[in-house]
């Protein structure tokens, strides 16, 4: 601190570089309701030339890699799919795995971070339930993607069929299909929930077809408080109740491997591994969206350094934990001896799949830890886009090796098999991630992605004191 | 008998809308009476309003117990009508079972609370309203309803105030 600003502290006056620090946090940059509301809607609302080639170019990806061929495979038959003994479990499932994990994020920073009152949630919450939802919606395709026969997919429902079959709920599939069932829900509402104000808002502002639109969805909100009451006790149950919801998705997902007795699944530390995973991945992921759609949507003013920052240290925190698991689980199958599980650990360390495990572990753990560490590199948006990419892909070929490679070896080296993947199954990989960005993109633009409520709450709770010589920022509760 | 008025004020602040309430008050117009409508959701401590009991949290443990109701009919009673035996597990395994009683749990808990803050809510709102676009501004709207010969005195303590748009408000569509 300066000899002036020193003296100017002492006088009880915020110096020009103090005051200039504090108000680099969004909390502390108050702007009147009116002008926020505008910021966000004209952000809505403002698509351009280059968005809309963008969109278009996904529509044709997702309606030709994806359903068109999707659409190929259920009209061929799974024999155009590189799946065969023993691998009958393939990219569609690794890709299921991924994007479950994905959608860990929305709830993590949503419900945890609100339950645990860290203040710069606010601005990012709805941008991470939207990645929620539609990369469920994403999953959920993949499930009957990958039964081939997706036409008698019906069969899983619980009625008192012709067959005399009911669903077997001894199978940890069907605790998957509730499971996920419940957790769409879920999140889906909880996305709803908060948005429902600024649809009122958004109501109240726009014309045309946009009003009749949100005219609907805001319900007829009007702001009484009676209404916020209720508002706020749904948000705070949803809250509670989605974080166990959560971890029991992604839980039961690694059952679908750990319950089974094919080697390197059946472990019992699955479930907080592939959990711990999720979140790491599902962090990533937030990150790279939240820097896309604050430079294309201009929402510097809303999402800031420190929030990058804030889940870039999250990041790092979650690659140490899942180093933690993902090295137990290696070493329980070293240590034991089992000759075919150490022929796992020989496929990934020098075989086959050598090259995706090194990839893996330098995505995950090598490039986190060297950099992540540093301030300078967490608040620089090139670098984090480029982390945290490096860290989905690092992610996604986990699962690659996990559910392809360990399929390929077992007890009986005659039923051993090698796995690549089809054109086919590349398409529809590929495809889902286009579909993934185009419904975040068509969201994004019908949808307030900032919760202009939530943020406005937070300045007004958000000042700066005098403490001592120092000005410090203090927050207040408004909430009952 | 008196007729009865409703009238509309709205703030810019908490502060002037916290003394208009406690002004309105000592005229003897009751809590009940007066609406507050704000874009933020303030606590009635901070605004100076009785607090609000509901029964969303009752709506909640209903919905929960009704889950583990059609969990148990789902997972404990239809094997049982429809017998497929898994080779090494009872009809009706208890650790699978208590997992999707988790889960029915779980989901009737979700929808029941959003379905009881519909209810409690009225949502949707289809008829007119009293309502001030305004308020998404960052304003706060008092209405009021009373009886005619105070509506001069509650528009007073809206002016003593300093209220913007202070009124005699038609329900509008929303």
């Amino acid at each position: 601190m300066s000899v002036l600003d020193r003296a100017e502290s002492r006088a009880g006056v915020l110096s020009p570089r103090a005051e200039e620090e504090h108000r680099k946090s969004l909390l502390l940059d108050p702007r009147p309701q009116e002008e926020l509301n505008t910021m966000v809607l004209e952000a809505m609302q403002r698509t351009g030339r280059e968005y809309w080639i963008v969109v278009g170019i996904l529509v044709v990806l997702a309606l030709g890699a994806f359903l068109g061929t999707w659409l190929y495979m259920i009209l061929s038959g799974m024999g155009v799919t590189g799946l065969s003994r023993p691998n009958y479990w393939g990219i569609f499932i690794a890709s299921f795995i991924f994007w479950i994990g994905i959608s860990h994020a929305g709830t993590f920073i949503s419900a945890i971070l609100r339950i645990f009152s860290a203040e710069y949630r606010r601005p990012i919450t709805r941008a991470a339930e939207m990645m929620t939802t539609t990369s469920l919606l994403v999953a959920a395709s993949f499930l009957g993607i990958h039964v081939g026969r997706v036409w008698v997919s019906y069969w899983i429902v619980p009625y008192p069929n012709q067959r005399g079959l009911w669903p077997n709920y001894h199978s940890p599939f069907l605790w998957d299909e509730m499971a996920i069932i419940t957790y769409l829900v879920g999140s889906t509402l909880y996305l709803y929930l908060p948005l429902i104000p600024d649809l009122a808002m958004a109501r109240d502002r726009l014309a045309g077809w946009r009003r009749k639109l949100y005219r609907a969805m805001a319900l007829g909100w009007t702001g009484t408080e009676g209404q916020w009451h209720h508002l706020n006790l749904a948000i705070k149950v949803f809250s509670v109740v989605i974080i166990p919801v959560m971890f029991s998705v992604h839980t039961i997902v690694s059952w679908d491997l750990a319950m089974t007795k094919a080697i390197g699944w059946r472990s019992s530390i699955f479930a907080p591994y592939f959990i711990v995973g999720a979140v790491f991945s599902g962090l990533s992921a937030a990150i790279t969206v939240l820097l896309i759609a604050r430079s294309s949507m201009k929402l510097h003013y809303f999402i800031r350094e420190e929030h990058i920052n804030g889940l870039a240290r999250l990041v790092l925190i979650f690659s140490f934990v899942w180093t933690y698991f993902f090295f137990a689980d290696f070493l329980t199958e070293w240590y034991g001896g089992d000759a075919a599980g150490h022929t796992l650990i020989t496929l990934q360390t020098v075989g086959q799949m050598a090259p995706f495990w090194y990839t893996m572990l330098f995505f995950n753990i090598v490039v986190p830890w060297l950099t992540l560490w540093n301030g300078r590199i967490r608040r620089s948006p090139i670098a984090l886009l480029l982390i945290t990419i490096g860290i989905n892909i690092g992610m996604y070929l986990e699962r690659y090796i996990i559910v392809t490679g360990f399929l390929r070896r077992n007890h009986m080296p005659f039923n051993w098999g090698d796995y690549s993947p089809s054109i086919v199954e590349i398409g529809i990989v590929g495809g889902s991630l286009c579909t993934f960005l185009l419904l975040y993109a068509l969201l994004s633009r019908l949808v307030p992605l900032i919760p202009v409520w939530e943020v406005r709450e937070g300045q007004l709770t958000h000042s700066l004191r005098r403490v001592g010589r120092a000005t410090v920022p203090t927050v207040a509760e408004l909430e009952e | 008998m008196s007729e009865h008025a409703v009238v509309m004020g709205s703030f810019l602040d908490i502060e002037p809308s916290a003394d208009a309430l406690d002004d309105l008050r000592s005229l003897g117009i009751a809590d009940a009476d007066i609406t507050v409508m704000s874009s933020l959701p303030y606590s009635p401590d901070i605004l100076g309003r009785p607090h609000r009991k509901t029964r969303l949290p009752v709506v909640s443990l209903v919905a929960a117990v009704l889950g583990l109701l059609a969990g148990l009919f789902f997972t404990a009673i239809t094997p049982y009508l429809y017998i497929v035996r898994v080779g090494g597990q009872p009809i009706v395994p208890v650790p699978p079972t208590l997992l999707l009683l988790y889960e029915f749990i779980m989901l009737f808990l979700i929808v029941g609370t959003f379905g009881g803050f519909l209810f409690l809510n009225h949502f949707p709102l289809d008829k007119p309203q009293y309502y001030d676009p305004k308020l998404n501004d960052g304003r706060i709207s008092i209405l009021v309803h009373c009886p005619a010969e105070k509506m001069p005195d509650a528009m007073a303590v809206f002016e003593t105030h300093g209220a913007q748009d202070i009124h005699e408000p038609e329900r509008r569509e929303l």
